[in-house]
């Protein structure tokens, strides 16, 4: 049977695009897509659903400026919510390892992407165990930029200090002159039928 | 290609968690670990994951790329360093973390059911302690040709309550028709 897809009415910037998961066969379901134009200065996915075991997103995406961006989970509530960062980037001239502290969101890789028409970024992230509520909130991404003669390929671990179930997923920056040109899918992983 | 679900292990700091009989009927397979070692020596601890419970140290040999937060670094396992399964180098928080942080761990293994080839995992795994932490890409090779049929999670160094593996399946057909 053919994955179909419905509307949601949530409103705002989140993915207007989800298909029934009930109909897609094997453990990967896509659970929304966020199609950016270059208007759009964020994108996510709200409303997600606690059913499977893991997320993961796969956005194939640019930016429009090299201004920091990063992820946003659950809009930052419970209010003080922090993340904490670990980073691993190779650039073709030397590997490096920095770290990001009580951050007011899940920044870094993100901002660094290619801004260079028609060469996107490509990332993958996983968000494991995200419907847990007992345990602090973690994810993982694999991130690869390369614009010919510039670029980089890395790594990157998040951890927010909160233990809340993942229900939204956002990537924002605080410059609102930063868009995104692109797409990103949201699957969910099941474990178990 | 689809992803299908083979099964799922719960930790509970005393016991491995141990894939037995694992289906030969898919091309990939995919084991994802979200965790946290009881170990206490350190502040970061490896993920030992052995293969159709061979913990011959001969057979097994590693590598990783990791960063610390503040200097990448390599490493590297040979059949002489007496490890005896893959590694995931200090890829979760151990028992001295703040509570409730765990680490993640993405493992593929591919062409797992060949008989002719050795067998390599390569892995994505990480970390963060908000001031600490790992994130690394790493490689482990278990030098033996048989299809690959259980998979034990844990040896040596155990994962606390809370910690969970699952096990996936990744076959080449169609979507339509499935595994």
């Amino acid at each position: 049977m053919a994955i179909r897809r419905f509307s949601t009415s949530k409103p705002g910037v989140k993915s207007n695009r989800f298909w029934d998961q009930d109909t897609a066969q094997g453990a990967m379901v896509p659970i929304g897509v966020s199609d950016m134009n270059g208007t759009t200065t964020a994108f996510g996915f709200g409303s997600i659903p606690q059913g499977y075991q893991d997320l993961m997103i796969v956005a194939n995406i640019r930016s429009t400026s090299t201004a920091a961006a990063g992820w946003i989970i659950n809009n930052n509530n419970p209010s003080g919510v922090t993340y904490g960062a670990t980073t691993l980037i190779g650039n073709g001239t030397s590997t490096t390892s920095t770290r990001g502290t009580s951050m007011s969101y899940g920044a870094s890789l993100i901002g660094a992407l290619g801004t260079s028409s028609g060469i996107p970024a490509t990332m993958i992230v996983h968000f494991l165990n995200y419907a847990d509520s007992t345990t602090r909130k973690t994810f993982i991404q694999r991130t690869a930029s390369d614009i010919d003669s510039s670029g980089f390929t890395g790594v990157e671990v998040f951890t927010t200090s909160s233990t809340n179930a993942i229900t939204d997923i956002a990537c924002s920056t605080a410059n609102a002159s930063i868009y995104w040109v692109g797409t990103a899918t949201l699957y969910g992983i099941k474990a178990g039928a | 290609m689809t992803m299908h679900h083979i099964a799922s292990g719960i930790a509970n700091g005393s016991n491995a968690i141990t894939f037995s009989n694992i289906p030969q009927t898919f091309t990939h397979l995919q084991l994802k670990v979200y965790g946290r070692s009881t170990w206490t020596g350190g502040s970061s601890s490896n993920v030992y994951v052995t293969v159709n419970g061979n913990s011959t140290t001969t057979n097994y040999a590693a590598h990783a790329l990791y960063g610390t937060g503040s200097s990448a670094a390599a490493q590297a396992f040979t059949s002489s360093s007496g490890i005896g399964y893959y590694v995931a180098y200090w890829a979760f928080p151990t028992a001295t973390a703040s509570a409730n942080i765990f680490g993640s761990l993405v493992m593929d293994i591919f062409d797992y059911t060949n008989t002719s080839k050795n067998k390599v995992a390569k892995m994505l795994y990480g970390n963060d302690r908000n001031g600490s932490g790992v994130v690394g890409v790493g490689s482990s090779l278990f030098m033996q040709t048989g299809a690959i049929t259980s998979l034990t999670i844990g040896a040596d160094i155990l994962l606390t309550a809370g910690s969970r593996a699952d096990l996936y399946g990744i076959t080449s057909n169609p979507i339509s028709t499935g595994a």
